[in-house]
């Protein structure tokens, strides 16, 4: 019963851990996938996320306002950056990789500068302080809200693919480029809406972490690679694929620790180099493999 | 056909030639700086040579620094083995590891590989910061320097290590000057052109990526093992990819297929921290913006853009030389 119970606390972990990965990797995901453009500042948006999401916190004194302007605001700074820098270099993954991995030190001294280098934490919102008993244990009722957040979130993005105009577009811009381009769809419009749509999730994310995660400079670093693992893990570009990856690494980065605490980072990394190897276009590709 | 650069002698006898001058006469803070720039041009160029010739864009390459620095901590301070040695059998494993992780990685292409040299990297990183014995994420110090007083040389004077380094990193750019122009580098230059024209030739493609992969590894674990002589202390820090990440800086920034600009990207990078960080805590955000400028306004690096300046300016005289 003891051993239940442990396995079930453990599992509640692993599942708004890897609501929160998804979250992240799935912008990630289409911006790679779709948008050909493998951004490392992603999570530098997500920490912005948090960061702002704190301050707003703390003159509005609303964990919700923040939930609500933080996004909005890293939005706009991921529109801007998109417009002006990512969108010019698309195709070309290295100046990718190394604009984008100048973001992060920029990014890192940005908020030193801004916010200074202590940690923070935000306050766990009233409504969702309260802790609920589970497997003989209390247990936050904030960790399922996140949880929730993630599913919905997998649930709106679903439906969103599946069953709008903007969804139909993107999945016609992922399975081929130039024949949707061809056909008249503005995939150009298309793909911003979805770059905004993967920055405003990471900025969610940002909000819904600072109440869990220590708010400080290179809190990005930290979940940049896990997010990257889940993206090449599911496949880049694919909603299911990111679900999938995300609870893969949500598990092991929850059980390793407990398990074999000596080799719990060491897992992550083997799994992704592992299905590199093997089976490069991810576990659950967009495109079958021809 | 070999294209001769007029500015490359003077630059690096400036670059080498102020280093070894600065390594001379300078105090011990500007010493300091001379090491580390010595150490880190062995790595930047190794990093070249994959990234610029092979074009094999490793986004993992300090893990080989790491396993250099690893091994000579292990055998010199476990093991009992002669530092001189045991740089020696870092080197080697830094070519073991090459070949190993080498024969793997080139499986794939392009922004796989990126991936996949970050991940193996990491687990090398991941490895290191768990490991009890060398005291996890805190590092280990009291490791001892190679004993060279039976020649007359005491490698525990600041100012002899600092000479030794900027020596070191002369040797290795000869070793790689040498290397690109041999038929080897040659082939190398020819499969990141067109991979299948190569092919075509009957040459195996594979063999060659792994061994020049296995090349880069083994000096960047000299570095490594440089680098641990350097610090007297193995921290995983080394092999983080952070660190993969500055050397990529240095040699885009610099002038990727060139050697020459490693070597002034390594100069700048580290002249520039230096520098700023006395005038302000926040280096990295002006780093970070000048060297996002540096790649967008002269992506071929600043080596690569003096040179087709100067190029430019010859031309005419030149009469139609094949710019090849």
């Amino acid at each position: 019963m003891e051993l239940f119970n442990f396995i079930g606390i453990q599992v509640l972990n692993a599942l708004w851990l890897s609501a929160l990965l998804f979250m992240l990797a799935v912008g990630l995901s289409v911006e790679f996938g779709l948008l050909d453009v493998l951004n490392l500042a992603h999570c530098t948006l997500y920490m912005l996320g948090a960061y702002i999401g704190y301050t707003v916190a703390q003159i509005a004194g609303s964990y919700w306002v923040a939930l609500v302007v933080a996004p909005i605001a890293v939005t706009i700074i991921g529109a801007l950056l998109y417009w002006g820098l990512l969108s010019r270099l698309r195709g070309n993954h290295l100046i990718q990789a190394l604009i984008t991995f100048g973001l992060l030190f920029v990014g890192y001294d940005a908020t030193r500068l801004i916010w200074g280098v202590e940690q923070f934490r935000m306050a766990v919102p009233d409504l969702l302080s309260a802790t609920v008993p589970v497997f003989d244990q209390t247990y936050p009722i904030y960790r399922f809200f996140v949880l929730g957040v993630g599913l919905l979130t997998v649930l709106c993005l679903y439906l969103g693919l599946e069953r709008t105009r903007l969804g139909a577009v993107v999945r016609a811009g992922v399975d081929d480029r130039e024949m949707a381009a061809t056909l008249g769809i503005n995939i150009d419009r298309a793909f911003f809406t979805v770059f905004c749509i993967g920055t405003a999730l990471a900025g969610i994310a940002g909000v819904l972490a600072a109440p869990i995660r220590s708010v400080e400079p290179g809190m990005d670093v930290e979940i940049l690679i896990p997010a990257l693992v889940v993206v090449v893990i599911g496949g880049p570009g694919s909603l299911k694929g990111a679900v999938l990856g995300a609870v893969l690494i949500g598990t092991a980065e929850t059980f390793g620790p407990v398990l074999v605490p000596d080799f719990a980072s060491f897992i992550m990394y083997a799994l992704m180099a592992l299905v590199l190897l093997l089976r490069p276009q991810g576990l659950l590709p967009v495109k079958p493999a021809h | 056909m070999q294209r001769r650069d007029p500015l490359a002698l003077p630059l690096l006898a400036l670059l080498f030639g102020g280093l070894f001058a600065t390594g001379l006469y300078a105090g011990a803070y500007w010493l300091t700086i001379v090491t580390e720039i010595a150490i880190f041009t062995i790595f930047a160029l190794s990093v070249d040579f994959l990234v610029g010739y092979a074009g094999l864009v490793t986004f993992g390459h300090a893990g080989f620094m790491g396993v250099g620095a690893y091994a000579l901590a292990y055998l010199s301070h476990f093991a009992g083995w002669p530092v001189g040695l045991s740089i020696l059998a870092g080197i080697a494993a830094g070519a073991l590891a090459g070949i190993l992780i080498g024969w793997l990685v080139t499986r794939v292409s392009g922004v796989f590989f990126i991936m996949v040299t970050l991940a193996v990297s990491m687990m090398f990183w991941a490895w290191a910061s768990r490991s009890p014995v060398f005291g996890r994420d805190d590092g280990l110090g009291g490791m001892k320097r190679m004993n060279l007083r039976a020649i007359g040389i005491d490698l525990n004077d600041p100012r002899t290590f600092a000479i030794v380094c900027v020596i070191a990193a002369a040797l290795i750019y000869l070793l790689f000057w040498w290397l690109v122009r041999s038929p080897f580098g040659q082939i190398l230059k020819g499969i990141k052109q067109n991979e299948n024209r190569i092919r075509a030739q009957g040459l195996p493609v594979q063999s060659y990526k792994v061994a020049a992969f296995a090349v880069a590894s083994a000096v960047a674990a000299f570095a490594g093992t440089l680098h641990l002589q350097n610090t007297k202390f193995v921290h995983p820090e080394v092999a983080h990819w952070i660190k993969s990440g500055e050397s990529l800086i240095v040699v885009i920034v610099g002038g990727a297929g060139t050697l020459v600009g490693p070597v002034i990207g390594t100069f700048l990078f580290f002249v520039f921290h230096r520098v700023v960080e006395s005038f302000t805590q926040n280096w990295q955000i002006w780093m970070g913006l000048l060297f996002i400028a540096i790649v967008l306004m002269a992506p071929e690096g600043i080596y690569g853009r003096l040179r087709s300046l100067t190029r430019k300016r010859a031309a005419p005289s030149r009469e139609g030389a094949p710019d090849a």
